[in-house]
């Protein structure tokens, strides 16, 4: 006897649907499983068959024959443990109820017939909904991962058995309610207060925040660029919901999340170590996994060391820094993440890092400093905005200052800021300043006759390029919108014109 | 290291066809420098020169310094070559990196004569970032000097032996910047021995960069507390060519650049901290000094640049 569940598979953080096809026939006891499954599914024989005399019921001595349509997607994963368990109970003669074709079955049997959790529910969810589908049991386990996701039918089941009285009848499970997460929370993120001094890369950084501006960090080890780049977090807006879904799919589908993390609600922080392979950094691998630059989706990538990452890493970082997504090419297809990040780049002078350094003597050669400050030549450098040097601690801290800005007061002009572009952008493909071409510098970054006289003279007397010219004029926008002014001073200009980058650090 | 032996190690990379602009000067032509003549041993037999050969007979004095320099030094340096230029002096340098450049630089910001003694041939730049240099002293009736043939490539013993020639061609040497091993102690070394005057720029007892210096001015060399000290050791009054013009700049700048000129470098955090006033204004201020040309920041630091 034919029957026909609905599953789903997962190409990246895109689902699509699957059909879990059985027949049950006489004939010599087979149990066989077609439509490109992998090893994980083949292997399910086995789980499936247990699973089910385990809870009770009893295999079919029949030729069992499973398809997953179509067949010429290839599919992995075990959550389709529970759409073959049900579709052969279904085949061998349980009578289900009406409108149970409108559910997509997820997850993993275990051998005594329980249902494990499983990575990739959201995705699979949220992609499901866009293919009008909005029934779903889902893992228990997977309970809070399906609590965030609105305008569906969520049921979590917790056994085989409990699924299989659900499919006869339409009841028994409980539905899920959705449960809006708090993402105003930053509690954990360290405030910028601890970090006292360094009041000219703080300010840096509120700008790059302001309006995803990528930003390079230079300076002498210990002089706080990890500590700085950690609290950027902090002072960029809660996630929105559509990006927090975004974010999360990517983290599912990695499988990141756990039953105590079941959502990502702050903006993710990634700081991939200068060992890093050019795949962990932009994703790849035989399963095609996310790479760094989309773990990093909304959020800030710290790219410490940045000289000593290797050229290939470097070189590799540029179409994500571009595009803001990634294409994932394998031999069973492509996929697509996004890889919209803020990227804080931070590296020492010179490669003993004591350049200019005023406790320690640095040991490198005017030719090794040259070097290594070339390593970050060209289309790395273009997709950074702003440059700051931060000075050695021990530098200021013989002299007194005042207690730090703190998180929440630099907060405040980023949010400012925000809703400037906001509005600026509402009927345009872009949201922040950074993003600008040059047809829209020539309209949104528009200067009085003394702001355009001011950035003429320094082009000629501090030698700017014309790629500098634009983002100088991209940083003084932002700089004035952190103000919540429309027009750009000339103040505004001048301050840009100190965070330029492509500066000689050693001449 | 016997001279054949630098020969076979140093190669030429060309012969004879390309050397067009190379002059050939014997240690008894009349074209000679005489002050390296008096030298005795320390004069080669033959100076391999590209230039205005006039230069060598003319009045002049060495700018030599570390080449991994401290803006400070790089400042010196670039002064005190505009300055001697200002005053008819010809600056001889080693057209090194760092302070030896900015010598040169400072001579030509003022469109001035410079000499610079190479460790290869006359026609081989080194180090070829500093090719721009080269052409410009050339440009503005400059000298290239070399005791070396032409296509000569340099090795690291060349450098220190030409030492010797830059502070043979001058009448005093001032040392811009050197710490405790620097190979500008050794041309200080060599004007010493040559009976030339040393004058050295002093550095904080803190300055690791600039220990060298301090201990030529605690051996007796000249402390050059102004740069119109090198003026009056050479005999000439210093005339007032150039006074700052203050009057263009805001308040918030003046009060700026008196911050950085009360301590010769500070951070932009430093500077924040002592007017109370906002990083962002701070920066702005920076940046239009920067502009207009009263200072420089390298480091994250404000140096003056005038």
């Amino acid at each position: 006897m034919y029957s026909k569940v609905s599953s789903v598979v997962l190409r990246g953080i895109d689902a699509e649907e699957i059909s879990v096809e059985t027949d049950v026939a006489f004939g010599f006891p087979t149990f066989s499983i077609v439509g490109l499954p992998d090893t994980a599914i083949r292997e399910s024989k086995e789980r499936v068959r247990t699973a089910i005399v385990n809870s009770g019921f009893s295999f079919p001595a029949m030729r069992v024959t499973v398809n997953l349509s179509p067949a010429g997607v290839r599919k992995e994963g075990t959550h389709f443990d529970l759409p073959i368990a049900l579709c052969i109970l279904k085949s061998s003669g349980i009578s289900a109820a009406a409108g149970i074709e409108e559910f997509v079955f997820i997850g993993e049997l275990a051998l005594d017939g329980r249902i494990n959790r499983i990575n990739g529910v959201l995705p699979m969810i949220s992609g499901m909904l866009e293919c009008g589908m909005k029934k779903f049991v889902i893992p228990e386990g997977n309970r809070s991962e399906g609590a965030m996701v609105e305008n569906a039918e969520i049921y979590c089941a917790a056994t085989l058995n409990d699924a299989v009285r659900f499919a006869m009848s339409g009841v028994g499970l409980e539905r899920v309610e959705f449960c809006a997460a708090d993402f105003e929370d930053t509690d954990d993120v360290p405030d910028f207060a601890d970090v006292s001094g360094q009041e000219q890369a703080k300010r840096a950084l509120q700008i790059a925040a302001s309006a995803m501006h990528n930003v390079l960090m230079t300076g002498s080890p210990g002089s706080g660029k990890s500590m700085l780049a950690k609290r950027m977090p902090g002072i960029m807006p809660p996630l929105l919901y559509e990006e927090a879904l975004e974010v999360t799919k990517i983290y599912s589908a990695s499988g990141l999340l756990g039953e105590g993390r079941p959502m990502i609600t702050k903006r993710p922080f990634r700081s991939p170590d200068h060992t890093v392979t050019p795949t962990a950094l932009i994703g790849g691998g035989l399963r095609a996994r996310a790479g760094e630059v989309s773990l990093a989706h909304t959020g800030v990538l710290f790219l410490d060391e940045i000289a000593e990452f290797s050229k290939q890493s470097r070189e590799a970082l540029r179409i994500p820094l571009e595009n803001e997504k990634v294409t994932i090419s394998r031999i069973s297809g492509s996929i697509t993440l996004p890889c919209s990040f803020l990227a804080v780049a931070a590296m020492n002078p010179c490669p003993c890092g004591y350049l200019g350094d005023t406790d320690r003597e640095c040991t490198c050669t005017a030719a090794e400093i040259h070097k290594y400050n070339r390593r970050l030549s060209g289309p790395f450098l273009d997709r950074i905005d702003m440059c700051v040097t931060l000075t050695s601690p021990g530098y200021d801290e013989i002299r007194e200052h005042k207690s730090g800005i703190s998180t929440a007061e630099m907060k405040a002009a980023v949010m400012t800021a925000r809703e400037m572009q906001t509005h600026r952008y509402r009927n345009s493909s872009i949201k922040y300043n950074s993003q600008m071409s040059t047809e829209q510098i020539k309209e949104y970054c528009r200067l009085d006759e003394a702001g355009d006289r001011l950035l003429r003279r320094a082009y000629k007397e501090l030698k700017l390029s014309v790629r500098s010219y634009d983002r100088i004029l991209k940083v003084a926008r932002t700089i004035a919108d952190m103000d919540g002014r429309n027009e750009i001073a000339t103040g505004d200009v001048a301050e840009a014109v100190q965070y330029r980058c492509g500066r000689d650090i050693f001449g | 290291m016997s001279n054949s032996e630098i020969d076979s190690r140093g190669g030429k990379i060309n012969s004879g066809s390309m050397l067009s602009g190379v002059v050939e000067i014997k240690k008894n032509s009349s074209s000679y420098s005489s002050l390296l003549r008096e030298t005795g041993r320390d004069a080669p037999e033959t100076l391999y020169c590209i230039g205005d050969i006039s230069l060598l007979n003319r009045r002049s004095a060495a700018v030599v310094g570390a080449r991994k320099a401290s803006q400070y030094g790089r400042w010196a340096a670039f002064n005190i070559g505009r300055k001697l230029a200002g005053h008819g002096i010809v600056t001889v340098s080693g057209l090194a990196y760092g302070c030896d450049s900015e010598a040169h630089k400072g001579a030509l910001s003022v469109n001035g004569r410079t000499i610079a003694v190479l460790g290869s041939g006359p026609d081989v730049c080194y180090p070829k970032r500093n090719r721009a240099i080269y052409d410009s002293i050339l440009e503005n009736g400059g000298l290239i000097v070399s005791e070396h043939e032409p296509g000569i490539i340099p090795l690291p013993a060349y450098f220190a032996q030409r030492n010797r020639i830059i502070s043979g061609l001058s009448i005093l040497t001032v040392v811009t910047e050197a710490g405790i091993a620097s190979g500008s102690l050794i041309t200080a070394e060599r004007a010493a021995d040559q009976g030339r005057t040393v004058m050295a720029v002093p550095y904080n007892m803190s300055s690791i960069n600039g220990i060298g210096c301090n201990k030529l001015i605690q051996d007796g060399a000249g402390i050059v507390a102004g740069i119109a000290d090198i003026l009056e050791e050479l005999g000439i009054t210093q005339h007032d060519d150039d006074e700052i013009d203050l009057s263009g700049l805001s308040p918030e700048e003046k009060r700026l650049l008196n911050l950085v000129r009360a301590d010769g470098e500070i951070s932009l955090n430093y500077a924040a901290a002592r007017t109370g006033r906002k990083i962002s204004e701070i920066n702005a201020a920076a940046a239009l000094l920067e502009i207009k040309g009263f200072i420089v920041t390298s480091l994250g630091k404000l140096y003056i640049a005038k």
